[in-house]
Formats: C-alpha cells, structure tokens, sequence
C-alpha cells in the first residue's frame, strides 16, 4: 500500500507527513524555520484549500499561495523565565522547489532569556486530520522533538 | 605504538572474560562496567532460535511448511446498493504438524462497524479548544461521523455450514471469527466448509478505505456512475504459522494482512454492462466479451505499444445508461495470497503483452483499467509502468510467476496492492474549455504510486512476509526497490531514497526501532517505508556493495519465493550469501533509534624522527624560526628599540655564530652507534621511512549519533590531487565512541572531509570538515542564491510567450 490513512479526506494517498527544522543559528543570529513538505502532498493540499489545477512544480503563484498558508498555520511563542510569552515575529523569506520536496522559509531574530518555546504547527492539519507533522528544534548542538499527531496543536518545549 | 597494541590486548582479554561467562544468559547480557558497547554484538541471542522450519542460514528449514487454503466464491455486486452478497466453499488444508480443533477467520470489513475496536480506539485527531474559543470540527470528520451513524458496514455472517449443510458454530471477535471443527483436524488432513455472507461497501470517499466503492453523482446516467473497488471482500482464513501459531491479531486499520497461499475460483456476477477486472485470469471471455474485444485482446499480446480492449469512446457510450440483466465473469487464480476485483461500466481497458522468454509464463498480460477520469495520464502511462516494472524486479528477484499484472484507477485511494491487481489513485485535472490535464506533480505521483503497487506483487504478494507484525518487510523493501525502478524509468525524477532524506527522522527524539510491530509504530511512512529503504539502499551502495548485495538479496527473494519469511531469515540470509557480517548493521538500524554522525574532531600531523642529527636538528631549526615571535619583542621593534647585542655588533662570540640546533660530533658519534645497535629489521624500517620521507597523520573521530558506520574520507593533499579512503565500519569494533586512524600518506594534506557524497545519513555535515567550514543553512543559502533558481518555472505556461524580435524591441524603445 502507499500510505493510506484510516481518517476522512477526499485524497487519501498522501504520505501526510512534513518536517519542519528551527534551527537557531549562531553563524547569522537567527531563528530559521525551515518546512519542508513532500511537492505532491502540498499540491493536493493547495487543491483543497484554493481550487483545483494548483500546480507547484510548474506555478510560482501557486507556490506563494501556499506558502502563506504554510506561515498562517504557524507560530512561535518565546517564554522567559517569568513566563512571560511573547510571539516571534517570523519573517517571511520565501520557498522553493528541492527534488520532491517544498521548502517554505521563515525567521525571526534570536534573542535573550528563551527559556521556552510554545509551537504551533497546524500546517495541513486542518486539511487532513491524520497530518503529521514533526518539528526539530536545533539549538547548540541539541536537538529537541515536538511530534503534532493526534489531538496536539500547540506544545511546549523547554531549552 | 607498541604501548596502545599492548592496552587494546588486554581489554579485548576483558571483553571476552566478561562476554564468556555471561553467555548462557542469552538476552538478559549487559555491560554493568564502563561505557563500553558491543556494538557489533552479534544477533543470534536476540533472533529466534533456528529450527527445522527456519534454519541459521535464512532458508526454509527441511521440515518447513505453510497451510493452503482453496476458495471457490460465488458473489453478486448490486450497484443500487452497494451490497455485496457471497456464497465461499473453503477448503483447509492442514499440513501444519499440529492438530487443530478450531479455525480463525478474518472480517476485515467489520473495522468498518461502529463499534470496531479499531473506531473505538481512534482518537480525535484534531485540536482542543482553547479556553473561550468553540471546538473546532471539519466539515470532513463531521460527514465521517454521520457517515459511520447512518451506515451499517461490517459483515453480516448468514450461515456457516459443513458441506452436508449442517450448521458450524462459531464466535465472532472484534474482526475475527473462530470456527469451532466438529472434529480434530489432524495433520495432513483436510475440511471443506460453505460460508453465506453479504455486506453494503463502504464509501471509498468519507472513509479512505483500501477498497470501496467511488459514486460519480455528476455522470450524464440518471442516477450517476460507481466505480467499484473490491477488496477484503470475503471471511479468509487467519494465517497459522510455526513461528506465532494463528496470527489472530485484531484488524485495527494500520498493520496489514498475514495470509494462506491457495487457489481460487470465483465467479462475480454483475450488471451487464460493466467489465471486470480480477486477480487472475478470465475464463469465460467467450460469454462476457465481445468478438471484438477479443481480437483486440489477442493483438495486444504482441504489440508495442498498449492497445485498447475498450477505447475511451466506448467507454464513454457505455456509462451514458444503465442496463437491468446482469452477467457472470468467471475469473481463476493458482497460488495467491489473496484476491481483488474491480468492476464499472465506466472502465477503459487496455493491454500490452509482457514476455519473460524462457520462463514458466513467458507471456504476461499487462492490463489498465480507468474511467476517463484517469484521460490519457492513464492511457500513455499506467500499462508501460507496469511492464517496465516487472522487468526491474524481476531482474532483482524472479520471473514473474502470474498470468496477468493489473492497475486499476479508484480515485479514493493512494495506492494499494493484491496479486495480480493494484488498484492507484492519480487522477486528471477537468478544465473549464472540457480538455483534461495534469501536473507534473501528478504524473510523477502516477508512475511512482503504479511502480510500488506492482513491487507489491512480489514483495509480500509472493515472498509472503507478515504484513500485520512487520510492516518494513514488505513496505520497506519495496519502497527500496521501486526507487531502483523508479530512476530506471527516468532518473530526472527525484525519488525517495536519498540517505540525506531520511536525516531528520532519524535525529528525531519521539521514534520508535524499526522491528516495532506495525499497529504500534509511530510515523509509519519514516519508519517502515523510508527508514528500511534507506537503510538497504546504503547496504547495497556503501557497506556489501551491488555484486554482493544484489546477489544475496536474490537469493532471499528465491529461497522465500511462496513462502513466508520473518524478519530473521532476511537479517540471516544476506549474511550466509554475502559473507559479510552484518550483524552490526542491522543492529543499529533495526534495533536502535540511534542516527549516523561522525564527527571528525581532530588532525594532528607527524614526521619520523631519524634519529639522524643532521637531519632532525635542522628540521628543528626551521620549526623554531616557524613559530611566531613574542609579542612583547615585536612591540619593542616595531617602537625601533634596538638592543645591547644589535648596537655592539663588533662584540661575538662561539654563541652568536652557533645556535641550540648546531650538530656536533657528539651526537653524530651517538646516532652511529644507535644505528649499530639496531637489528637488521629495525634498520631496513628506519632506512626505508627516512628515503620516503613520508606524511603521517592521526585523525581522530568520534560516534555522536551512536550509529556505527564506514568512514568515508575524501583527503585533499597540497599539490591539488583527492584521493578517496574507505574505512570499514569496524574500525568502531573495539571503541564505538571514539576512534583514532593513522594515515601515511606521500603528500601533504590540506583538507579532509568525512562521506563527500552524503552516502551515510550523516546528521551533522559541519563537523565532517577539517579544517572546519561552516556550513550555511539552507536558509543561508536560499537567500545567497536568489530565489527559485531554474527549477520550478512553469515552462508548459511560458512556451507560449513569443520570442521578441529586433522590430519589437525598437518599438519598445
Ligand atoms: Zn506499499
């Protein structure tokens, strides 16, 4: 079989599994965001979410178009050690097309006192329930796992 | 280097003490001192014991043997309702050594009752509210839960009788059924049963099963079209093995099916106007196909190209109206695991003959069916792929032993295989002027999904593994080999294999081993599908190499050709026919959750000392003048400070003329002696390392991600020329933490990087430079490169645009 999934979806034969790497980079200061979504799950995705006949190996306009949907299904939030929680204000770099993957490129400043980041990845899981997405979070040499599976939508992990 | 020979002595002298006297305790062993770890332990104590059924070598043992089950089925399709009615006669044929006093069967279609274990235990997959905001619920999982109140799935189980017609009892559990014999059934013997059954299809659209039916409400027919997929569709028989008994485990949707080899005879009794496709092969052409279709059939077993059995005109007429008479297609198949049907009146079908000279059926049919839904992505593409597909793996394992080797097009799905028959989702695009077409996304996802649902054919469909406990043993193995396929079919498309790929699962915290039973593995695509195909992609290409690998994994493929394999007799057979210990390799990645990263953490370069003062003290000299001066000199010269000793050159002395490197006779006396001291061994060494003048290095590594891998090095010297040094994973065998490695090398190296071409799934990339290099991030780059590059233009849409000729542009301007 090729991954089918026992969940409601009109398109079941996607792998409905994308990696997202925040990696907090000491070479450029930065938090990068880097999603990367197999080409033919997004496209169906973006199918669902704008009309038939996306295409992303061949569109740049379809590419940006889910692009965007990509950065509004996720957030960041920093905690200080007076859990304070402030939003990350990602910036917005772009995507591109890699194999048979789509990379879709944020960032943000790193700054101090991060304690804690509270994630939000709903990218796709709004489409397909059964959407699993992983985030690994690279800081100094660690690396640290949120799975969103199941019921999660927003998890915490302490640095 | 005689003092490390001496240590390493001794604590391999440890290491065995300790292992020795430990043995008999077989899995319960553990290292309770030090840090050590065995990581090329072998793997006896954690594989079964070898038996007469399985032997040490990973083949059928002398005495193995499997059940065969024969089905005759009678079974009628109403397309109205959806239901499917059958009548099975069961033969069971017993050549366990065992006697068994009951039988269980498999109702998969009761996953689909409301009540299901496999519903019961489903989690709601989607968000808690936060405080204040409303429960989110997409209109998807709402229709779902409508859909699962209102319908009434599962099987609906009339009688089973013995075949005088007298009633067996049975119990039904969960998916399953046992049938309590009337009598033993002794070894060697054989029971023949009759089971009534119906059951209404399921909804291929809300359900996302692996066969159900597609309703097209929009069809020009008063009341629309179904296109049927047909699967899981009759009670079959549990699989009884030597190794875990009656592998009566709940169906609980994700790990897949155990079964029985055996023959089938079904007859599949459906509207007139539908055509049928089938695993096996059809035996009442005459009655159920036109004069026409089949001539055209016997041309397409010679042809080149694929040609149509029914074209998409016909096609089209056909499911412009219904009919009310039904027909019979009677379809056989010897030796299947197992057997699926589709049927609509909206198939196109085609053919092409695929030959296999010599072989036991040299020719077989390669056959697509497709409404037009499915256009010409699936005229063009669907039949080529799946011959193309036979010959890749057959090349790697057998000729392909089946009359007929079917893909049929049911839009709900993905992908998914049965002997014979794969039923794959891939669709075309309706534009608004009427035209179909597809993106380039789509049509790789076409020749991707219909190459793996073929492999499905021989791996588990023939090399029969256990699909519900293993799932990497068929999804894993075949997801390698269709990447083999696929790059044969077109090596632009980027398939799935690349060990890079896999790097991000495998550093990932929240993962399971891949020898995890299916229902219980956590992200089952990176664990049973991509991880195993990576893992035996690199085995092939980077530790046994293609002659062995390719080798021994036909053997598996052979030994395990209709029978069924365990993941053990894979592990034990690509050693026996490799001979290469792979122990460790398996280990770590089936074992472990460990990732691959080698870390090159320091160089440090060494000359041979002569011994020979004239040489050596000059050498030492211009180390000397090498270093850097002190700063605090430097300061006072740059101030123009000049010294006692710079202003009053006329005063000198023995001193000032001769420096600490100055070689006397004192020495040259000493070396002269030292080298009559030598004996004749140690002199011809010394003599031939001072004439060579070599480099020496020692490099040390160290295993961050835990995983023992080969070391590959790409060495770059100083006059510009690379060498590539490949350093077995067995270099880690004594130390799996650290290691050290002494190079000797002519010229003098400048730059050294560990796996240059990313063969290992090396997680860390920047600490396989030295000197270091700081990798940027893709980010990083992203932004250096400018955005997009070549790939993703949408050149089928920029063709178009006209080329500007030198009058255009004068205009412009
Ligand atoms: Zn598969």
């Amino acid at each position: 079989m090729l991954l089918l999934v026992s969940a409601p979806s009109s398109f079941a034969h996607e792998q409905k599994t994308a990696v997202t790497r925040i990696l907090f980079n000491p070479n450029t200061g930065n938090i990068e965001v880097m999603h990367r979504f197999l080409v033919h799950d997004a496209e169906h995705a973006a199918g669902v979410i704008f009309g038939a006949g996306q295409k992303l190996l061949e569109s740049a306009d379809s590419r940006a178009l889910f692009g965007s949907y990509v950065v509004n299904r996720f957030s960041i939030a920093t905690i200080d050690e007076n859990q304070k929680s402030t939003e990350l204000d990602l910036a917005y770099i772009g995507e591109e097309i890699d194999g048979q993957f789509l990379w879709v490129y944020q960032e943000a400043k790193i700054f101090d006192g991060m304690q804690a980041l509270r994630v939000v990845n709903m990218a796709l899981r709004d489409v397909w329930p059964d959407q699993a997405n992983l985030v690994n979070i690279e800081k100094d040499g660690q690396i640290y796992s949120l799975s969103f599976i199941g019921s999660s939508e927003s998890l915490l992990i302490e640095l | 280097m005689k003092k490390l020979a001496l240590i390493s002595g001794l604590a391999t002298l440890a290491a065995t003490l300790f292992f020795g006297s430990s043995v008999s305790f077989a899995q319960g062993i553990q290292q309770t001192k030090g840090s050590f770890e065995d990581k090329f332990r072998q793997l006896d104590e954690v594989l079964p014991t070898p038996n007469v059924y399985r032997t040490a070598s990973g083949q059928p043992g002398h005495q193995y043997w499997q059940q065969e089950v024969d089905y005759n089925i009678d079974v009628t399709l109403d397309e109205n309702t959806q239901r499917i009615s059958g009548t099975e006669t069961i033969t069971y044929q017993n050549n366990s050594p065992d006697t068994l006093s009951y039988l269980w069967l498999q109702l998969d279609q009761n996953r689909f009752r409301a009540d299901s274990m496999g519903q019961m235990s489903s989690t709601f997959n989607s968000a808690s509210p936060e405080p204040g905001s409303p429960a989110r619920l997409s209109l998807n999982q709402l229709r779902r839960l409508q859909y699962m109140e209102d319908a009434d799935h599962g099987y609906e189980i009339r009688s089973i009788r013995d075949v005088r017609g007298n009633d067996l009892s049975y119990t039904v559990v969960g998916t399953l059924l046992r049938l309590d014999l009337e009598r033993p059934l002794r070894s060697g013997q054989d029971v023949e049963f009759v089971v009534d059954y119906a059951f209404n299809m399921v909804d291929g659209e809300v359900l996302s099963p692996r066969g159900g039916y597609e309703y097209f409400p929009d069809d020009e027919k008063e009341g629309g079209n179904y296109l049927f997929a047909v699967s899981q569709w009759f009670p079959r028989l549990v699989a009884y093995t030597d190794y875990e008994g009656w592998t009566n485990r709940e169906f609980l949707g994700s790990g897949e099916f155990t079964l029985e080899f055996g023959d089938y005879e079904v007859a599949i009794t459906v509207p007139s106007d539908h055509i049928v496709a089938a695993t096996g092969e059809l035996q009442n052409a005459n009655q159920v196909l036109s004069r026409e279709q089949r001539d055209r059939l016997q041309e397409a077993e010679t042809a080149d190209r694929p040609v149509f059995i029914v074209t998409p005109e016909e096609a089209l007429e056909n499911e412009r109206e219904g009919v009310d008479d039904t027909k019979t297609w009677r379809f056989a198949a010897e030796n299947v695991r197992d057997f699926a049907w589709g049927s609509s009146r909206k198939f196109i079908w085609d053919a092409k003959g695929h030959h296999q000279p010599g072989a036991e059926r040299e020719l077989v049919m390669a056959m697509s069916f497709y409404p037009r839904e499915g256009g010409t992505l699936w005229s063009d593409y669907s039949t080529e792929v799946v011959i193309h597909t036979l010959e890749v793996y057959s090349r790697f394992s057998f000729d392909f032993p089946y009359p007929t080797a079917q893909s049929l097009n049911a839009g709900f799905l993905g992908g998914m295989e049965y002997p014979m028959m794969t039923f794959n989702g891939p669709r075309t695009t309706l534009q608004d002027d009427g035209t179909r077409t597809y993106s380039l996304s789509e049509k790789r996802f076409l020749i991707g999904v219909v190459i793996h649902e073929v492999g499905h054919f021989y791996f588990p469909m023939i090399v029969n593994s256990d699909e519900r406990q293993w799932t990497w043993m068929d999804e894993g193995i075949n997801s390698y080999l269709d990447s083999v396929a696929g790059r044969e079919w077109d090596a632009e498309i980027p398939w799935g294999v690349e060990p890079k790929f896999i790097v991000d699962y495998m550093v990932s915290q929240n993962q399971v081993p891949i020898m995890t039973q299916s229902d219980s593995v956590l992200r089952l695509g990176s664990n049973a599908y991509a991880k195993p195909a990576t893992a035996l992609n690199i085995l092939r290409e980077t530790i046994m190499g293609r002659e062995l690998f390719d080798f021994a994994f036909k053997e598996y493929s052979k030994q395990w050709k209709f029978k069924r394999p365990t993941p053990s007799d894979f592990f034990r057979i690509m050693e026996e026919a490799s001979g290469v210990d792979l122990d460790w390799f398996f280990r770590g990645w089936f074992y472990t959750t460990d990732h691959v990263d080698i870390s090159l953490d320091r160089v440090y370069q060494m000359q041979i000392d002569t011994e020979n003062p004239d040489i050596d003290y000059s050498r030492q000299r211009e180390i000397d003048k090498a270093l850097p001066p002190s700063l605090y000199i430097e300061r006072n010269r740059n101030e123009g400070r000049l010294t006692w000793v710079d202003r009053n050159t006329d005063v000198r002395d023995f001193y000032d003329d001769n420096d600490q490197f100055t070689v006397t006779n004192k020495e040259r006396n000493s070396y002269n002696s030292f080298l009559e001291g030598l004996e004749d061994w140690e002199r011809a060494a010394l003599d031939r390392a001072v004439s060579e003048d070599l480099n020496y290095y020692i490099l040390e590594f160290s295993n961050v991600g835990g995983l023992v891998m080969p070391i590959i090095l790409e060495v770059e010297y100083a006059n510009g020329s690379k060498e590539e040094i490949r350093l077995p994973a067995e270099i880690w065998r004594r130390s799996p933490h650290q290691v050290k490695k002494l190079l000797v090398v002519e010229n003098e190296i400048i730059n050294i990087i560990v796996d240059p071409q990313q063969e290992t799934s090396d997680a860390d990339i920047e600490n396989n430079y030295y000197p270091r290099r700081i990798i940027p991030s893709r980010i990083e780059s992203f932004k250096s490169e400018g955005r997009g590059g070549l790939l993703g233009r949408d050149i089928m849409q920029d063709i178009k645009t006209e080329l500007k000729t030198e009058d255009d542009e004068d205009e412009d301007n």
